[in-house]
């Protein structure tokens, strides 16, 4: 059945532009995890806890993202445009990235859920693969996004953005005997000029 | 014992993380609603004040009606996927012009 309203278009959206915040915590409490940051009152195991969930939160969406864009006929998709790369003739490349993505989604999701029973370095190295995953996403909401322009996707962009920068640059500079201001300052740097970089690149879209 | 006394250091982080997860369930949902009703708002053919045309002069946006198959803002398209401008009063400009 299709839903003929721009609501269901609007909800499509919506799910999209959540499921990418969403993404973005998990990936930034995988990079506090693997950084091994201590925080007061958190012990791993409780932040594994909340990743965990704001995993299948984020998948949770993205799978509201995808219904609502099959059921609905504002912007027409078939079952074969939304699961196969460029078989979308609404902006082939865009979709594509949003697709590969999903289905690399799904794949770490099956990953996380045989964790048990596959070689501990084989479920890491794949893990890292949910960068893969957040910078398709992304690329995807920048290019496809209707929201981009607007201030307030451009804002959502450059702080999902600049956060994921920063903390990966922490995450690599945590490692080295680096003075503390040193420590502070180049994941600040990151992020600012990443924050920017994305605000100029959606707004100019 | 100890496990009695490893349980209890443990208890407050597991009530805190169910705490946040719950937290972030809600947040999420209500993310929905808003960006649900940021999207509503900035879209053509609900935006309350007019579309500013390219030859400067303003129309009203209200010939938009739901369910109406348009350009949402130059985004539906069958071109070869460029990343044009999607800006809905820009876009829409373009067309008149």
């Amino acid at each position: 059945m299709l839903v003929a309203s721009t609501a269901a278009w609007y909800a499509a959206r919506a799910g999209g532009m959540v499921a990418f915040a969403l993404l973005t915590i998990g990936v930034l409490l995988g990079l506090l995890l693997s950084g091994r940051a201590r925080l007061a009152e958190w012990p791993r195991f409780a932040v594994e806890d909340v990743h965990r969930f704001v995993g299948l939160l984020a998948g949770t969406f993205v799978a509201i993202h995808v219904l609502v864009l099959l059921l609905q006929s504002y912007v027409p998709f078939s079952v074969t445009d939304l699961v196969v790369p460029f078989a979308a003739s609404w902006k082939p490349l865009p979709t594509a990235l949003g697709v590969v993505g999903m289905e690399l989604m799904v794949a770490l999701a099956l990953t996380n859920r045989f964790k048990k029973e596959l070689p501990f370095r084989f479920w890491r190295r794949a893990h890292y693969l949910n960068f893969a995953v957040w910078l398709l996403a992304l690329a995807h909401g920048i290019a496809s996004g209707t929201d981009t322009t607007s201030l307030w996707g451009a804002a959502l962009y450059a702080v999902c953005g600049g956060a994921v920068a920063a903390l990966t640059v922490w995450r690599f500079a945590a490692g080295r005997a680096l003075e503390p201001w040193a420590l502070r300052l180049w994941p600040g740097t990151a992020g600012l000029l990443t924050a920017e970089i994305l605000v100029a690149v959606a707004l100019v879209r | 014992m100890t496990d009695v006394a490893a349980s209890a250091r443990l208890d407050p982080a597991r009530r805190r993380a169910a705490a946040t997860k719950r937290t972030m369930a809600v947040a999420a949902g209500v993310g929905f609603a808003l960006v649900f009703g940021l999207a509503r708002a900035t879209h053509p053919g609900h935006a309350s004040s007019p579309v500013q045309t390219s030859n400067g002069t303003a129309s009203s946006s209200s010939s938009f009606d739901d369910g109406e198959q348009f350009d949402d803002g130059g985004s539906f398209s069958f071109d070869d996927g460029s990343l044009g401008q999607s800006s809905g009063g820009a876009q829409f400009g373009t067309h008149v012009s």
